[in-house]
């Protein structure tokens, strides 16, 4: 595409992004926003004790000076673009071409699965953590110093003060390395530091046994997945206390279909490996963490969009390839 | 034009249209739980949470049909007694 075609793509981009989340805009305090709202407005600065602290402090040091909701609003539209920027940036240095990193950015900007993420100002957690994840895996994707290393941790700390799920972050930079190894090294490292971390208690005052849990979480990956492809039947809370054995079954088997495929291919398609791996290493601990109210929902998914922005982009650009023109 | 500027805009406005209508979810509590009510219809909460955004609006004799649906759905469940 000529320099000409990037400027028009831009300004329809721009125009997108008011259509399309410029509604929310206007919208109050909705879902667990009022409480955390009614928390915040206590008077007290939020400690660094209490997790997700970057969320916490953002909306005390808002509530102070800009306490409508439209400007909370408005704060997590402009993170949300930011970090589109940035995973444009990642997929730049990771191997795409102008096309493909554009493309990528794009899609993770625009594509409706992020509109929980961008309109639920709790969501903004999530936000922040990629926003730390995603900064960290472009430092070190190209080259590697000791003073990358030092903004690449702080970057991670960042994204873990957003939210611990910001810990997948050291998996993703060995990905986006093509580290097969480390990644999964880490991830194991990871995964099991959670079986001992996360609250067994929770398994046993709430009856749930770990492998329907996680049965159940792969459905909600795969479910949340092909939503963010064929964008239909979005919602939240959605009802997985009916799904049959056969779909649990069904969700765990796609899933290491899924991780099988994405190794089968990391010598023909690599960039396709790790979009997939990105998604499935972001789904992983969820199918381990217990949290009995609350499954695998859309706004959980935002750094998984990453990897499905990445294989979304990559499978357009091999596929208009011999239609250039 | 190229096809990869007319796939990308195809993108873009297929995207922006699809996501515009969804962000008429989350512009209150009562259509966040409409919309979550018609995608888990047997599900007791999004009924409960959809019932108490209509006694929110003063709209008790809907609010009161709902939350005898959120209740029987969950005893049903066995999920009350």
């Amino acid at each position: 595409m000529t320099t000409k075609q990037y400027v028009i793509l831009a300004c329809v981009v721009a125009l997108a992004v008011v259509w399309e989340f410029g509604n929310v805009l206007h919208a109050g305090f909705i879902f667990q926003d009022n409480r955390w709202q009614t928390a915040n407005e206590a008077g007290k600065f939020p400690i660094l004790t209490y997790s997700r602290f970057l969320m916490h402090w953002s909306w005390w040091l808002q509530a102070r000076i800009t306490p409508q909701p439209v400007w909370f609003h408005v704060v997590n539209l402009l993170l949300h673009v930011v970090v589109s920027v940035l995973v444009a940036v990642l997929a730049s240095n990771i191997g795409f071409t102008t096309f493909g990193s554009v493309l990528t950015g794009v899609i993770f900007l625009l594509n409706p699965m992020q509109m929980e993420t961008v309109a639920y100002i709790a969501g903004r957690t999530e936000i922040f953590a990629a926003l730390g994840v995603v900064t960290a895996a472009i430092l070190l994707s190209k080259r590697v110093s000791a003073g990358r290393i030092a903004l690449a941790i702080l970057a991670l700390v960042f994204g873990f003060l957003g939210k611990e799920s910001a810990i997948v972050g050291v998996v993703i930079i060995a990905l986006v390395r093509r580290e097969w190894l480390i990644a999964a090294v880490s991830m194991l490292v990871i995964g099991t530091l959670l079986v001992w971390v996360a609250p067994s208690m929770v398994e046993r005052e709430q009856h749930i046994n770990t492998l329907m849990w996680a049965s159940t979480q792969s459905v909600a990956y795969v479910r949340i997945l092909v939503t963010s492809v064929i964008q239909v039947g979005s919602s939240v809370d959605f009802d997985y206390d009916q799904i049959t054995l056969s779909t649990r079954t069904l969700g765990v088997l796609t899933v290491l279909f899924m991780a099988w495929s994405a190794l089968m291919v990391r010598n023909t398609m690599p960039l396709i490996t790790v979009g997939i791996l990105i998604t499935l290493v972001v789904a992983i601990p969820r199918t381990v963490m217990i949290t009995p109210m609350s499954n695998f929902n859309e706004h959980q998914f935002y750094l998984a969009m990453v990897g499905v922005s990445m294989v979304a982009s990559d499978a357009i650009v091999r596929f208009t390839k011999g239609q250039v023109g | 034009m190229t096809f990869r500027l007319l796939i990308t805009l195809l993108i873009v406005v297929w995207y922006s249209v699809v996501g515009h209508v969804r962000s008429g979810d989350w512009l209150s509590e009562l259509n966040l739980w409409t919309r979550a009510a018609s995608v888990s219809p047997n599900k007791p909460r999004p009924h409960l949470n959809r019932a108490k955004a209509l006694y929110g609006l003063g709209r008790f004799d809907e609010g009161d049909a709902e939350a005898r649906t959120a209740a029987q759905l969950a005893i049903g469940q066995g999920q009350w007694k």
